[in-house]
């Protein structure tokens, strides 16, 4: 249980610190969506995983409506909460074909032009370099601890 | 164990029920520094003397118009739009289309959504707006192609357009000669027919508190 509330403590300050608008070089980085792949490889249970996806959700909602991103973070993420234990490779690997390819696939669902520009590339790039490091950290932190 | 495993459940649909089915959301609202509103309204009160050079006649129209102010609660939190929330909506007279600005005289972007009290304002920070402007006193034509670093295109090569001068919005459904920016580097694209010219903004989007939209 204590892991299950520092990691939806963590991923509640990824997403807040992205609905703030941080940004990097002018790219805001899916801090949200490096979080919830982060927390979807370390926790056991599926329905643990995707509350932690609905929390990010409900903290990035900036207006009165859902826009098409935030539902297209909800199916990517729903997505790897359910997906990740059948991902083949060791935890490193899943981390940064889940955080490329989960990036790309929210690209395709709400701007596929933007993909091959400037900001889709360099996102794609600046969340996989990010996952990995907020994945070694949190794996060091976790990895002798259960559930 | 199964107790935990049903809050864990009821939590979960509970999010996603204040999330999708509500208008609930959380104001992000920064705070503002006297420093930054001082700078804001030293860069409005020049765009708007720019303004009055380019169209006259048209500046004296404003005496029409009526601004309601907004603080910015939340900024959209993906590169592929990028849009505000503002602390005026339907009820302080803000409909759709309606324009926003910094200050006065500066172009911040159009009313997207309207709720009974915030409304969402398309900044020229989004990759889908598009904007007829023109460059300087000489009025060259040129089309604003938004995103994250917004540019100027469409710049017809024989035209001479200097760093520095300013940019002004001309499409039809806003006030004649608001300030956009200024142009900050040209690039000669050989074998292009037109140019295009980076854009230099006065304000920083981040550090924005308050915006202005024209009710009238």
């Amino acid at each position: 249980m204590k892991k299950l509330l520092w990691l939806a403590v963590g991923v509640g300050v990824l997403a807040l610190a992205q609905a703030y608008g941080v940004s990097i070089q002018g790219i805001k980085p899916n801090l949200a969506l490096v979080g919830i792949a982060v927390a979807s490889l370390i926790i056991q249970r599926v329905e643990e995983r995707i509350m932690i996806v609905l929390g990010a959700v409900t903290l990035l909602k900036f207006s009165p409506t859902v826009g098409s991103d935030l539902f297209a973070l909800t199916v990517v993420g729903v997505m790897i909460a359910v997906g990740v234990r059948i991902m083949p490779w060791y935890g490193m690997v899943n981390m940064m074909v889940i955080t490329s390819v989960g990036t790309v696939v929210m690209y395709l669902l709400t701007a596929p032009r933007l993909l091959v520009e400037r900001v889709g590339i360099e996102e794609v790039i600046m969340n996989t370099a990010i996952g990995m490091v907020v994945f070694v950290i949190a794996e060091r932190l976790w990895q002798n601890t259960n559930t | 164990m199964y107790m935990r495993r049903y809050i864990i459940i009821a939590i979960t649909i509970a999010l996603g029920v204040v999330t999708y089915t509500t208008p609930l959301f959380l104001k992000k609202e920064r705070n503002g520094a006297e420093e930054d509103r001082l700078k804001v309204e030293n860069r409005d009160l020049l765009a708007r003397i720019d303004r009055m050079q380019i169209a006259y006649e048209e500046v004296k129209k404003e005496r029409d118009e009526l601004i309601v102010r907004g603080k910015i609660f939340s900024q959209y939190p993906f590169n592929t739009k990028n849009r505000i929330t503002v602390s005026v909506g339907e009820s302080e007279g803000v409909r759709l289309a309606q324009i926003a600005t910094v200050g006065e005289g500066i172009l911040l972007g159009y009313v997207r959504e309207v709720a009974p009290h915030t409304s969402v304002v398309e900044t020229v920070f989004d990759p889908s707006l598009q904007l007829p402007v023109r460059i300087g006193i000489h009025e060259v034509d040129g089309m604003l192609q938004g995103g994250a670093e917004p540019k100027v295109v469409l710049i017809e090569k024989t035209k001479a357009i200097q760093v520095g001068d300013a940019i002004y919005g001309v499409a039809n459904n806003m006030p004649y000669g608001l300030k956009i920016g200024e142009i900050g580097t040209i690039q000669d694209k050989t074998g292009n027919v037109f140019n295009e010219a980076t854009i230099r903004f006065s304000y920083s989007i981040n550090e924005l508190r308050e915006v202005g939209i024209k009710v009238r």
